[in-house]
C-alpha cells in the first residue's frame, strides 16, 4: 500500500506538471497574429482558430471551421476557411476569401474585395472600388459606397434584389 | 513531572521510534554502500513540457531509452555515498506546436476580384517530431536503501524536421525508487524532457 501511494504521488506530480503550458503558436482557441515584414501565411489546423494579420505586404490565414480572421494595414489579405467563419478585412488594397457555409465576410475601406462563400452566408462590402461575390448557395450581400457589388449565384439559387437594397442568392 | 509535559514527551518518543528505522537505513554517509552495477538500462516514457530547442512548441509525448555506464563507484565527495556515470540516450517525442517561420504559402488559388487566396500554408503543420540524443554526466547520490537521486548536466544532439542540431546544454534531475536491489522506478525532470521509466541495474 505504501509503495502504491508513493507511485501515485510520482505519477500525480508528472500529471500536474503536464497540465500547464503556454506558448505562442497558432492553435485552435488561442489568438495568433502576424505582423511586420513582407509575407505571412498563418496555418491553423482544427476548429476555432483566431488569426490576425496587420502591417504586412501579403498576409493570409488558412483555417478550418469556426475560424475568425482579421486583416488590416496589409497590401493583400487572404483567408481560406471552412464553415461558420468570420472574416474581416479593412484598410488594405485587396482582400480575398474562400469560405464555407454560414460565412460572414466584412470588407471595408478596400480597393478590391472578393469572396467565394458557401450557403447561408452574409457579405458586407463598403467603401471599396470593387467587390466581387460568388455564392455557392444562398447568401445575402450588402454593399455601400458604392451601392453595388458584382454578385454571382453559382448554385441553384437565383439572384434577388431585396427591398433594403441588398442582393441575395435565394430569398431575401 | 507536570502533566502538561507528558503529551510532548510522548510525541517525541513516538517520533523517535518511527524515525529510527528510516535513519538507520540512510546510506548517504556510507561511501560505496550501494548496489554494484556497471550499466543502467532505462526504458521510459517521455514528455516535453516546455518548448524544445528549435521550432517545436507545445507539449511533446514520446518514448526513450537511457543507458548509463558507471564510471566511478565512489564519486566526487569522499564522505558521501555518491557515484558517477556517463549516460547516452535516445528520446523520440512528437510536439503539438510549431513556432517556426510562418510565411510560406504552398498553394494559391485566384479568388473573385483576382485576389490570390492561399489555401495551403506551410505553417499548417502544427506537429513536429524530435529525436534527442543526449549525452550526460550522471552524478548519483544514494540516499537510502530505497531511494537515490541524481543530477545530469550534458548536451544533446537532436533531429527536428529532418535537420540535425545541437542543444549545447541540457540538464536533468531525477530520483529512483528502488523496487528491488536491481530494479527502480525512475523519474527525471529537466530540460528539454521529463521522463518516467524503469531502470535495470546490470
Amino acid at each position: 500500500m505504501r509503495r502504491l501511494t508513493q507511485l501515485l504521488l510520482l505519477l500525480g506530480l508528472t500529471t500536474t506538471l503536464g497540465g500547464c503550458h503556454d506558448d505562442d503558436v497558432c492553435r485552435p482557441g488561442a489568438p495568433c497574429e502576424c505582423s511586420g515584414g513582407s509575407d505571412c501565411y498563418v496555418g491553423c489546423e482544427g476548429d476555432g482558430c483566431n488569426a490576425r494579420c496587420f502591417q504586412l505586404e501579403h498576409c493570409g490565414a488558412v483555417c478550418d471551421d469556426h475560424c475568425s480572421s482579421q486583416c488590416f494595414d496589409v497590401q493583400e489579405c487572404s483567408t481560406s476557411c471552412g464553415n461558420d467563419c468570420d472574416v474581416s478585412c479593412h484598410n488594405a488594397v485587396a482582400c480575398g476569401a474562400i469560405c464555407g457555409d454560414r460565412c460572414h465576410f466584412d470588407c471595408h475601406d478596400m480597393d478590391r474585395c472578393g469572396v467565394r462563400a458557401g450557403d447561408a452566408s452574409v457579405i458586407d462590402c463598403h467603401n471599396f472600388s470593387r467587390c466581387d461575390v460568388e455564392c455557392t448557395g444562398s447568401c445575402r450581400v450588402s454593399c455601400a459606397s458604392p451601392s453595388s457589388c458584382d454578385v454571382k449565384c453559382l448554385g441553384s439559387a437565383g439572384l434577388t434584389q431585396c427591398s433594403d437594397g441588398s442582393v441575395a442568392c435565394g430569398g431575401c | 513531572m507536570s502533566s502538561s509535559l507528558a503529551p510532548w514527551l510522548a510525541s517525541v518518543a513516538l517520533v523517535s521510534a518511527v524515525c529510527r528505522p528510516a535513519a538507520a537505513q540512510s546510506t548517504i554517509k556510507q561511501p560505496g554502500e550501494h548496489q554494484r552495477y556497471y550499466f543502467e538500462a532505462e526504458p521510459h516514457l517521455d514528455t516535453g513540457l516546455v518548448d524544445p530547442p528549435g521550432f517545436g512548441a507545445g507539449t511533446g509525448l514520446g518514448v526513450g531509452f537511457r543507458g548509463t555506464i558507471r564510471l566511478l563507484n565512489v564519486g566526487f565527495v569522499p564522505k558521501l555515498n555518491d557515484s558517477v556515470g556517463i549516460g547516452f540516450g535516445v528520446d523520440y517525442l512528437r510536439y503539438d506546436g510549431w513556432q517556426g517561420p510562418r510565411g510560406t504559402c504552398e498553394r494559391f488559388v485566384t479568388g473573385p476580384s483576382g485576389v490570390p487566396i492561399c489555401v495551403q500554408a506551410s505553417s499548417s503543420i502544427n506537429h513536429v517530431s524530435y529525436c534527442y540524443l543526449p549525452v550526460v554526466l550522471q552524478w548519483n547520490f544514494w540516499l537510502h536503501r530505497r531511494w537515490s537521486v541524481f543530477g545530469e548536466p550534458g548536451l544533446s544532439l537532436y533531429f527536428q524536421d529532418g535537420k540535425l542540431e545541437l542543444a549545447p546544454f541540457v540538464l536533468y534531475a531525477g530520483g529512483r525508487y528502488h523496487l528491488t536491489d536491481r530494479v527502480t522506478l525512475t523519474l527525471r525532470v529537466g530540460y528539454p524532457t521529463f521522463s518516467l521509466g524503469v531502470s535495470f541495474l546490470l
